[in-house]
């Protein structure tokens, strides 16, 4: 396995997109190792893991996304966020994280927050006299919630791989989302104060008012998306086009959206999912290979001969998932690395409930851990920032982040306690 | 809508490339419409008239599925396929053409390979039936319909897509080679995902 | 030689058990000659996965569902083994897996390269449901209830007044847990290994229909064998049938006491003659469709004259 890991190393190294490396990998893998035959198999597997139902989450809920932010409902959070906090040092950075958790409860993916709120909310830093590659970094943190936060696409296709309650998994994201925010908050407060970054002038009641009431449609679609789901109305995948369908009435409500302007964000949302597919569908070839090789099976005696010392296995496994969530895409990370880590899951014993968060923990932040990160990418993109500069902004909110997946990964009751209360555990 | 890039090139290849361009945008226009509406209505029939469609779920799988290998292009185009730069990105733009050239090449070949392959596999498996399509006339005509339709062209869509992709990455490299031989701007000649000059194609 | 079987039953399901049975009984009646590594658990692909790789010859041997084969191979026979209430028991299915109209079914796959090899069983299937123990047919009334989304099985649950909905398999402890259904007609150790009842507190043995199942092989792999390790593998498979379905049974009734255990409330079924006079139409409508759905019909009534 290790020519196999070196050769995807040097060809994403090289500037090989990352769903033509994990193929060109196993091509090579099969080549090298006399076994091209197999090549057989990729047409079926590549076919197979893209006809799979749940994966209609992913254009469901970026088209959910891209027509929330064309249909001028990012300004309204934005606008509610300012109302709410805008007066305090470092406003605007605090509403950067605001408006992030709001919009993750809208979006399923945290690059659709980056994109949504960071061509709103960089510019307008920027303005303000923050510097670009601060601002880039914050909304890229921030933006993580966005998979974290209820709905989330990569719940719902951990608990499909997994059998886990999607519901239950949904309600336990809560919790760490409102952690990450918090700490964020602190922490851009934080920098405000020794920064000395402006402060915003105080908005008057009425503004206040009329902000909170032009958010209300928007603040109506996360309850309507869990309640829906808690209340037995529509199954989390049904979920996400409900979510669609709503977008596309307050777009046609708010008069953004019309048969001229609306091929714009579904064409938008289809060129994504097609990408991301790829990538599926290549991360499954290499799931086939490991577990040709009985890969699953080795690496779990590996680690169990290391320790059975359950914190020491959780915090393995946390490193294990924060490189690869680095290199990969999470729909494609988890593919290839739960046939393992169920394994050690079960030996361990550890509520599926708890270790769902703590991988999509993983995998969310991954999002943003440089060299390869989408969030990253886009704000780096909006911001027009290099990789190097954000890189070394971010490196402190990162911090932030693991705390939380520590906190997360050693006290399960934090995440536990909601699910607990809201269902028959 | 500004529809395919026109700069230097033949008349017949901007117009190949509009007509291209606006076939992306009608088949992600149709398939993302057909996933909202199917799966809207059956929320619909199975809350408010205690009744589920049979053939949703994998109608919609099938709209998913051509939706990813139809496009692959042209999400390449678009520079939404994800690759790292920290390497390459240190190089002067020369340089990283030259490292690109050959790598383009090397997927050509796997994706060409992987065509072949999936011909193969759609033949093989050309017994295969799909039964939404039975559902569905059933379901409308309140008969029974048992076309048995052949999986082959849902198959042949892998090898469909390699040839798309593939296809993509020969124009890239027609680009890189312009650019190495100073026909054009090598900056613009950096394929999609390394080009920091945004693509202007369906934008 | 050498050979892959592939299946995508979890650990603890009984074809798990069944396919590593298989092979060992394989190597040992070969002498040592034909030698089977199994993969499970899904990790080449899940039942429907299966037909195409060894269709493909990309893996030697499978097992799958037989739900799969009219659906996917368009084979409508196979339906004729989910015809609720013919097979009553599980020593009547051991008899009819292996009788001539079951063998034909096999022989029909040779057409998509498949060597039929025989039948296995993954376990009877019951309701669980919400509300309470179902008493008569009277019971499915309106209850939303998830099937595998086949004409045969919707045809089956709408005849006996039930709200039938395809939820993906993946989906069905949320869909459970949230209301989204009320019931599920599932087999016992499913509904044991993935703790649908936690949602759900009670199981009515109503045992409509089995879920059997089947060993295939390549079919051009199997004609490059020798006459000896095609009779190894054959025989031994067909040998083994009965065995497999009273693994099964036994193990049905193990995971039904820890379903107790689980605090699960258990009931019989009293209603089982109004089941099967709701569900008759569906065996004319379906002997119809293919002559080898009469034949299993007829063979089964001489079970129990
Ligand atoms: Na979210
Ligand atoms: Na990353």
């Amino acid at each position: 396995m290790g020519p196999f890991l070196g050769g995807f190393g040097v060809l994403l190294a090289l500037g090989v997109p990352i769903a033509l490396a994990l193929g060109l990998a196993s091509f090579g893998y099969l080549f090298f190792t006399g076994n091209i035959g197999l090549m057989k198999i990729f047409p079926q597997r590549i076919f197979g893991s893209v006809d799979q139902f749940v994966l209609l989450t992913v254009p469901l809920f970026l088209l959910a996304g891209n027509l929330m932010n064309f249909s001028g409902i990012t300004e309204r959070i934005v606008r509610f966020a300012n109302a709410c906090i805008g007066h305090v040092r470092g406003g605007l950075s605090l509403v950067n994280v605001i408006a992030s958790m709001f919009f993750a409860g809208i979006s399923g993916a945290a690059a659709a927050d980056t994109s949504a709120l960071g061509s709103v909310l960089i510019p307008a830093m920027v303005r303000d006299g923050y510097p670009k590659a601060y601002a880039a970094a914050l909304t890229a943190a921030s933006s993580v919630m966005g998979s974290i936060i209820p709905p989330s696409i990569i719940m719902v296709i951990y608990g499909v791989l997994t059998g886990t309650s999607i519901a239950q998994l949904f309600v336990a994201g809560m919790v760490p989302g409102v952690m990450l925010c918090i700490g964020l908050s602190v922490y851009a407060w934080w920098m405000a104060k020794t920064h000395n970054y402006p402060v915003m002038e105080r908005v008057t009641f009425r503004e206040r008012a009329n902000a909170t009431v032009a958010a209300v449609p928007v603040l109506v679609l996360p309850a309507i998306i869990l309640g829906g789901i808690l209340f037995g109305i529509f199954t989390p995948t049904e979920s996400a086009a409900v979510a669609v369908i709503y977008a596309l009435l307050i777009g046609t409500l708010y008069r953004t959206l019309n048969w001229r302007t609306i091929w714009r964000p579904l064409v938008d949302t289809a060129l994504t999912t097609s990408a991301i597919m790829l990538i599926v569908a290549m991360a499954s070839m290499v799931q086939f290979i490991f577990s040709f090789e009985r890969l699953p099976e080795q690496i779990t005696r590996f680690m169990l001969g290391i320790t059975e010392n359950r914190y020491l296995l959780i915090l393995m496994i946390n490193i294990l998932l924060l490189i690869l969530g680095t290199f990969l895409e999470p729909i494609a990370a988890m593919i290839i690395s739960l046939p393992v880590l169920i394994e050690v899951a079960k030996v361990i014993q550890i509520d599926p409930v708890h270790f769902g968060t703590i991988v999509v923990l993983n995998l969310a932040i991954g999002l943003t851990t440089p060299p390869v990160g989408i969030c990253l990418f886009i704000a780096c993109a909006i911001g027009k920032v290099s990789l190097e500069e954000i890189s070394r902004a971010i490196l402190p909110m990162l911090m932030i982040g693991i705390a939380v997946l520590m906190i997360v990964s050693y006290a399960p009751d934090v995440v536990l306690f909601l699910p607990s209360l809201a269902f028959d555990r | 809508m500004k529809v395919g890039s026109t700069h230097d090139r033949p008349d017949w290849f901007a117009a190949f490339s509009r007509a291209y361009a606006g076939f992306v945008i009608v088949l992600s226009v149709i398939l993302m419409m057909l996933i909202v509406v199917i799966m809207g209505v059956q929320v619909f029939f199975r809350y408010v008239l205690n009744d589920s469609l049979i053939w949703a779920e994998e109608i919609c799988r099938y709209l998913l599925v051509l939706m990813t290998f139809l496009l692959v292009g042209a999400a390449f185009e678009r520079g939404e396929m994800v690759c790292l730069h920290f390497l390459t990105g240190r190089l002067s733009v020369r340089s990283r053409l030259l490292v690109l050239l050959p790598m383009h090449a090397l997927m050509t070949v796997f994706l060409l390979t992987l065509a072949w392959y999936g011909i193969g596999f759609a033949s093989l498996n050309s017994h295969f039936t799909i039964p939404a399509i039975d559902f569905i006339g059933t379901a409308l005509t309140g008969r029974e319909i048992n076309l048995a339709l052949s999986m082959y062209w849902m198959y042949m869509l892998v090898p469909v897509a390699c040839v798309i992709l593939s296809a993509h990455f020969i124009f890239a490299m027609i680009r890189m080679v312009r650019g190495l031989l100073g026909l054009a701007d090598p900056e613009a000649a950096l394929p999609p995902g390394h080009n920091l000059i945004p693509s202007d194609w369906i934008r | 030689v050498d050979l892959r079987l592939a299946h995508g039953s979890p650990r603890g399901h009984p074809n798990y058990t069944h396919a590593d049975m298989l092979a060992g009984a394989i190597k040992e009646n070969s002498n040592g000659d034909v030698n089977i590594t199994v993969y499970g658990d899904r990790q080449l692909g899940d039942d429907r996965d299966m037909i195409q790789l060894v269709s493909s010859g990309t893996v030697d041997m499978g097992y799958a569902s037989s739900v799969n084969f009219p659906l996917i191979l368009n084979k409508v026979a196979f339906d004729a083994l989910q015809l609720p209430g013919l097979v009553p028991t599980y020593d009547d299915l051991a008899k009819m897996l292996v009788s001539p109209p079951a063998i034909k079914m096999l022989d029909s796959l040779e057409d998509a390269n498949l060597k039929g090899l025989c039948f296995s069983e993954g376990g009877q299937r019951h309701f669980l449901n919400r509300n309470g123990p179902i008493k008569s047919v009277e019971d499915f009334k309106g209850l939303k209830t998830r099937i595998v989304p086949i004409p045969l099985h919707k045809e089956i649950w709408q005849k006996l007044g039930a709200n039938p909905i395809g939820v993906p398999y993946g989906e069905v402890y949320t869909a459970m847990q949230t209301k989204v259904i009320d019931g599920v007609e599932f087999n016992i150790s499913s509904i044991a290994a993935d703790k649908v009842y936690e949602n759900a507190n009670y199981v009515t043995l109503t045992g409509h229909y089995f879920w059997p199942g089947l060993f295939f092989m390549n079919k051009e792999k199997y004609d490059s064998l020798t006459p000896e390790e095609q009779k190894a593998i054959v025989d031994t498979c067909r040998e083994l049938t009965p065995e497999f379905v009273m693994q099964t049974k036994g193990e049905e009734a193990k995971q039904i006491k820890i379903l107790e255990d689980a605090g699960v409330e258990i009931s019989e079924f009293p209603d089982r003659e109004n089941l099967l006079a709701a569900t008759e139409p569906v065996f004319e409508a379906w002997s119809a469709k293919d002559p080898l759905i009469g034949e299993y019909i007829e063979e089964a009534k001489k079970l129990n004259p």
